[in-house]
């Protein structure tokens, strides 16, 4: 058994099925060119999914064994070594033929992404829950009331 | 076990059972309402936390056969495009609604007589515009007065503010000539009876932190409790008992620890909504009543109304910041409220706008759409969504129909062993011609604000949430299970306060009027006392 296939007893995953899982989330959202936007592997996925979806480490699981299993397969290398090309249309054919389990993935994915602190931050958001600072909130031009209310009156009489 | 008799007992702590209570209390009388749910504590809704978006979806589901805590009971909705949704607590599913506050129109109590369908009410608008000014009194409603599809109405709020979408979807209609007007909302714009106004936490439909939205639990509750009204919670009844003169004696119900435990009353009131009520009458059969109780018209479970509701979405240009906001309480439009026979279908529908999409979902719904894809077209794509859309609701005046009905499941029960009710819904023609012409006016609104791109979501599946109809009320026992003040035609000391005693549907949300019916019928078992049960 190669080192990377160890699993520590402190970890979930191996190193190899961590180094994908990090390829992987790359693909699903790479980090802004701008570089104001971190990418999906900058999240802390793997520890959401332990913290908050648990049930799903198995299938993430074998998502990732079929994904190294078909970089070897295919390229005769692990995952990590092919390059960016190569990894999408690896995952793209195993998502055309497991698109429910990847699109599941996708939406943990988007979950935990879209709760995290710099990403909040990047989209022009305060990293906080809503209560208790709230909103404000523009009141809107109430004048733009006016032609309702020169048609006057127009409830149906009984 | 039997407990002391008291003399009026409420089944449900919701909108119209605080209600009840708080103005029965006036009598001096000993009035207990029983809960099946607990107390709520906004300290532990989702908006205090980081995950409130997915505390959301999950233990705050609408849906009581998705979220299964433990006061809720399972719905058999399998035979519904409808599923049914709701919340069990003290403040019942007003701890989830949207609050938008529309009150019925006068014509929506004479639908036979002005149209030739359904049934006119045995009581009008006027008779309930006193109750409906109470009730916004006693809860806090905020609004803009001078709304020409009503009669004169003061609300004792300013409006909710309508956010720069308001802005945005208000030049639209001004555009068609068609109505709009800020929505009424059962939400707090500025402190009021000890409670601090609305601060925009967005999500409503989860609990409000701030204790800002009207719910029951506190506006009515507190006030009930001070004058004394009892509530037990965590106690779920079974069935209404009857006595040999064919009275309501009182209940069996099961408490906190499921102990079977009864409950004695002179006067017992349903308010467990137009699903748990027809659910209970059902299930009280006895020799008196082998069809269940207060059902000798065969009309208890018939007749439900949901409200199909039609969803359309609009993308534009402008960031809004469509995602702040009260999610439900915008603006809303009468312009096609009542029947136009050249549209060639019965009564008509409200239209509600409805605030955006907060983060998650908006990645989400873009993502299960096909707009937000993986790779670095990603951002770019959530950019263009995020705080730039709005929604097109369309609430559909569901007109009764016997077929529609609320029986027992024959199997499936909830944690008591109490058989779970089995919903059998179909859309009907009427409403399928309404959808399809909402559904043209909907994109024809979004396309005169500017939106430029329009996605419809069509009728939503999760929108049960107006349960009406299913003990409805009238003067002919023979065609109706209470009378015109809520008192069953059959059982003279029980009375039915929630929304199953609704003749037609209207189109709109039907809380204000479910809770004006309340203090109506408080109001005038208070003047009949005396000879209550003559």
């Amino acid at each position: 058994m190669a080192n990377d296939e160890l699993i520590q007893t402190d970890h979930p995953l191996n190193e190899a099925q961590r180094n994908t899982l990090d390829c992987l989330l790359a693909l699903i959202i790479p980090p802004s060119e701008d570089g104001k936007m971190p990418g999906a592997a900058d999240v802390g996925f793997l520890e959401y999914l332990l913290h908050s979806e648990a049930e799903f480490l198995s299938p993430l699981t074998q998502v990732l064994d079929a994904i190294i299993d078909t970089a070897k397969t295919e390229y005769g290398k692990p995952f990590i070594g092919i390059n960016r090309q190569e990894q999408e249309n690896l995952v793209h054919s195993l998502r055309r033929s497991q698109e429910e389990l990847f699109n599941q993935l996708t939406i943990l994915v988007m979950t935990c992404y879209y709760q995290d602190d710099k990403v909040m931050t990047g989209i022009g958001l305060e990293a906080r829950p809503p209560f208790p600072k709230g909103h404000q909130l523009e009141t809107g031009d109430l004048s733009l009331l006016a032609p309702v209310k020169q048609r006057g009156e127009f409830w149906r009489k009984v | 076990m039997a407990n002391k008799i008291v003399d009026v007992l409420i089944i449900g702590a919701g909108a119209s059972g605080a209600a009840a209570a708080w103005s029965l209390a006036d009598t001096g009388m000993h009035i207990m309402c029983m809960e099946q749910g607990g107390w709520m504590k906004q300290s532990d809704y989702p908006s205090n936390f980081r995950d409130w978006e997915v505390r959301g979806n999950k233990e705050m589901h609408a849906s009581p056969n998705h979220r299964q805590r433990q006061a809720d009971y399972p719905i058999n909705d399998a035979d519904s495009p409808i599923s049914i949704v709701n919340f069990n607590a003290v403040g019942g599913s007003t701890i989830l609604y949207a609050a938008h506050f529309p009150r019925f129109h006068p014509s929506d109590f004479r639908v036979k007589t002005l149209d030739g369908v359904a049934d006119d009410w045995p009581i009008d608008y006027f008779q309930l515009e006193p109750f409906y000014q109470e009730n916004d009194r006693i809860i806090g409603v905020s609004g803009l007065d001078g709304d020409p599809a009503y009669p004169d109405k003061k609300l004792p709020l300013p409006p909710i503010p309508m956010g720069r979408m308001g802005n945005v979807i208000g030049k639209g209609f001004n555009k068609l000539g068609w109505h709009w007007w800020p929505s009424d909302s059962a939400i707090i714009s500025e402190a009021y009876a000890g409670r601090d106004k609305c601060i925009n936490l967005s999500p409503c439909g989860s609990g409000c932190s701030q204790g800002a939205k009207s719910s029951a639990d506190v506006t009515y509750w507190p006030l009930a409790l001070r004058k004394g009204v009892a509530l037990k919670t965590n106690c779920r009844v079974r069935e209404i008992t009857v006595n040999d003169q064919g009275m309501a004696a009182g209940v069996i119900y099961y408490d906190e620890e499921g102990n079977e435990q009864e409950q004695k009353a002179e006067i017992v009131i349903l308010a467990c909504n137009g699903v748990g009520t027809p659910r209970l009458l059902l299930n009280s059969t006895s020799s008196q009543f082998p069809d269940g109780l207060a059902n000798r018209s065969g009309l208890v479970g018939k007749n439900l109304m949901l409200h199909p509701w039609n969803y359309m979405e609009g993308y534009f240009e402008e960031d809004m910041a469509s995602y702040l906001g009260p999610r439900g309480c915008c603006v809303l439009s009468q312009q096609f409220y009542e029947t136009d026979p050249e549209r060639g279908f019965d009564r008509g529908y409200g239209i509600q706008i409805t605030r955006g999409s907060p983060p998650v979902a908006t990645a989400i719904n873009g993502y299960t759409r096909g707009d937000i894809p993986w790779g670095q077209g990603h951002h770019e794509a959530f950019r263009k969504y995020f705080g730039a859309n709005l929604g097109v609701g369309i609430c559909v005046e569901d007109l009764p129909e016997t077929r529609n009905c609320v029986t027992l499941d024959p199997e499936l029960t909830d944690g008591d062993g109490i058989p779970a009710p089995k919903i059998n819904y179909r859309i009907s023609e009427n409403s399928h011609k309404i959808l399809a012409h909402a559904r043209a006016r909907s994109r024809e609104l979004l396309e005169a604000a500017g939106a430029r791109e329009i996605k419809d979501f069509g009728q939503l599946q999760y929108a049960g949430w107006h349960l009406l109809g299913t003990a409805r009320m009238g003067t002919d026992p023979d065609n109706s299970v209470v009378n015109e003040w809520g008192r069953s035609h059959d059982v003279k000391n029980l009375f039915i306060v929630d929304g199953s005693i609704f003749v037609t549907s209207a189109a709109g949300n039907p809380t204000t009027t479910i809770q004006a019916l309340a203090l109506y019928i408080a109001d005038t078992m208070k003047k009949n006392l005396a000879n209550l049960f003559d």
